[in-house]
C-alpha cells in the first residue's frame, strides 16, 4: 500500500523524528521486506526488519528522491541485514527459511492451510533450483515489480548482470517447468484451491 | 537463449498467457509464486519495532541538536585510528626489518648499538710481523694496553677487539716467509688494523664503520716470528 502524494510530508516528518510519520513509513513497508527477508533465506527475518528500520532511521539524512526510490532505498538496506545475516550464520542459505509459512498459518489467513503449504512447498522446490541471485533478482522483479535498474542497486550489481541473471532464471524455470516429448506433464505447482478469506 | 526485455518485462508483470507455447509454464509458474511469498502482516512483532525506531529517533535527534560532541567524537576516533594504525605500521615494518637482517646473519642491534671495533688495541699484534719490514724498529708502543707481543713471545697474536665481517687479504712486502705463517693468524687482526703506510697491498676495507685508525705502531723487530 504506497502512501502516494503524502508521501513527501510523510518523509519530513520522520526526518524531524516524528514517530506517527515513522509508524506509518513502517506499516507501508514492512510487509514487502518482512517477505523478502524471509524469502532470501534470513536466518531471524523478524530480527532483520527491526535492525533494518534502525539503520534507515541512522541513515535517512543521506536519502533523497521519491516514494518509488525510498523503497528501493529500503530494499537495499534489507539486503545489507541480510548479507549480515548470513555471515553471522556462517553460510549462505540455499533455501529460504519457513518463517513465512509458520506465521501465515498463525496468521489464519488461509484455513486451507494444508493445499496452501502444499503448493508453497512446490514453489519452494522449483525456486531451489536457481542460484540465490537468480532467485533474488526473479522474486525482487516479480513480487515487488523493481525495475532493472532499481534491483541492480538493491543487490550491489550492474543492470547487466541483472539480466543475465534474470534470463539465466527465466530459461532454467522453462528447461524445467515444459513438459517433456513422451511423458506426462510437467511437475508443476498445484493450482490454487478455491479458497474463503475471512 | 537471449530473450527480449520487453518480452522479459511483460512474462514478469505476467502478462503472458498461460498457454503460451513457450512461456506459457513459466508464466503460470509466475503467477504461483506470490502465493508461496505473500506479504507477511506485522502486527505481531510491530510494537517492538516502533520502539526501536523511535529510540533510534532520539539519538539521532540529540546527535543533531549536539553536532560537536559527535564531531569531535568522530574526529577523534578518526584520527585515532590514523594514528594506531601508522603506529602499528610501524612497527611491523620495524620488525620485519630485524627480522630479515638477522635471518642474513646482519646483527642490526649489534651495528646500531655497539660501538666500532677499536683498531689500536690489535695494532701491536696484527703488525708485528708487517711492521718489521714496513718500518723502522723502534718503539714498541704497546698504545692499546692490550696484550702485548712481549706476553705472548713466537706465537700467534689473538685479537682482541671485536671480529670485522670482512675480511681483507693483508700482504705486506717483507718478511714472507714469517707472513705467511702468521697470515691468517693475524688477518683479522689485520682488518681490525689500520694497514700500515708502507702497505700498498692492503686493500681498502669493503665494508666499514670505524675510520682509519692512525698509524700503526710498529712492532719490536723479531717479534711474532715464530721460532
Amino acid at each position: 500500500m504506497a502512501i502516494g502524494p503524502r508521501f513527501p510530508q510523510v518523509l519530513s516528518s520522520a526526518a524531524e523524528g516524528a514517530d506517527w510519520a515513522w509508524a506509518e513509513l513502517y506499516r507501508d513497508l514492512s510487509p514487502a521486506l518482512l517477505r523478502y527477508l524471509a524469502s532470501q533465506g534470513a536466518v531471524d527475518p523478524e530480527d532483520c526488519l527491526g535492525e533494518c528500520f534502525v539503520h534507515m532511521v541512522r541513515r535517512l539524512s543521506a536519502f533523497e528522491g521519491d516514494e518509488a526510490a525510498f523503497r528501493a532505498w529500503a530494499f537495499t538496506i534489507a539486503r545489507s541485514r541480510l548479507v549480515d545475516s548470513w555471515r553471522s550464520a556462517g553460510r549462505r542459505p540455499v533455501r529460504p527459511s519457513d518463517t513465512v509459512a509458520e506465521t501465515l498459518d498463525l496468521s489464519q489467513h488461509h484455513p486451507g492451510a494444508d493445499g496452501g503449504l502444499d503448493q508453497r512447498e512446490a514453489v519452494r522446490e522449483v525456486l531451489d533450483l536457481l542460484t540465490p541471485d537468480q532467485r533474488s533478482v526473479l522474486l525482487l522483479r516479480v513480487l515487488d515489480q523493481f525495475s532493472v535498474a532499481e534491483t541492480a542497486a538493491i543487490i550491489g550489481k550492474s543492470e547487466g548482470a541483472v539480466k543475465v541473471l534474470q534470463n539465466r532464471a527465466l530459461n532454467t524455470l522453462r528447461r524445467r517447468l515444459a513438459p517433456r516429448p513422451g511423458s506426462g506433464p510437467a511437475p508443476r505447482p498445484a493450482a490454487p484451491k478455491p479458497t474463503v478469506l475471512h | 537463449m537471449g530473450l527480449d526485455e520487453s518480452e522479459v518485462s511483460r512474462l514478469l508483470r505476467g502478462d503472458v498467457p498461460n498457454d503460451d507455447p513457450v512461456w506459457g509454464e513459466v508464466s503460470g509458474f509466475l503467477d504461483t509464486v506470490g502465493t508461496a511469498y505473500p506479504a507477511v502482516p506485522t502486527t505481531a512483532f510491530e510494537g517492538r519495532h516502533l520502539a526501536a525506531i523511535a529510540h533510534e529517533t532520539r539519538l539521532v535527534q540529540s546527535e543533531l541538536r549536539h553536532p560537536r560532541q559527535g564531531a569531535v567524537k568522530r574526529l577523534f576516533t578518526g584520527s585515532h585510528r590514523v594514528l594506531a594504525g601508522s603506529v602499528g605500521a610501524f612497527l611491523i615494518a620495524l620488525t620485519a626489518g630485524v627480522g630479515v637482517a638477522s635471518a642474513l646473519g646482519i646483527n642490526p642491534l649489534g651495528q646500531l648499538l655497539a660501538p666500532p671495533p677499536v683498531a689500536s688495541s690489535v695494532v701491536p699484534q696484527a703488525t708485528s710481523p708487517e711492521a718489521d719490514t714496513s718500518s723502522a724498529a723502534g718503539n714498541n708502543g704497546d698504545e692499546s694496553g692490550t696484550v702485548s707481543p712481549e706476553a705472548v713471545p713466537g706465537s700467534v697474536p689473538t685479537p682482541t677487539t671485536l671480529p670485522t665481517p670482512h675480511p681483507t687479504a693483508t700482504k705486506t712486502p717483507g718478511s714472507v716467509g714469517d707472513e705467511h705463517k702468521n697470515s691468517r693468524a693475524t688477518e683479522k687482526a689485520n682488518n681490525a688494523a689500520t694497514p700500515t703506510p708502507h702497505n700498498t697491498k692492503t686493500p681498502k676495507p669493503r665494508i666499514t664503520k670505524t675510520p682509519a685508525p692512525p698509524k700503526a705502531t710498529p712492532a719490536p723487530p723479531g717479534k711474532g716470528k715464530n721460532g
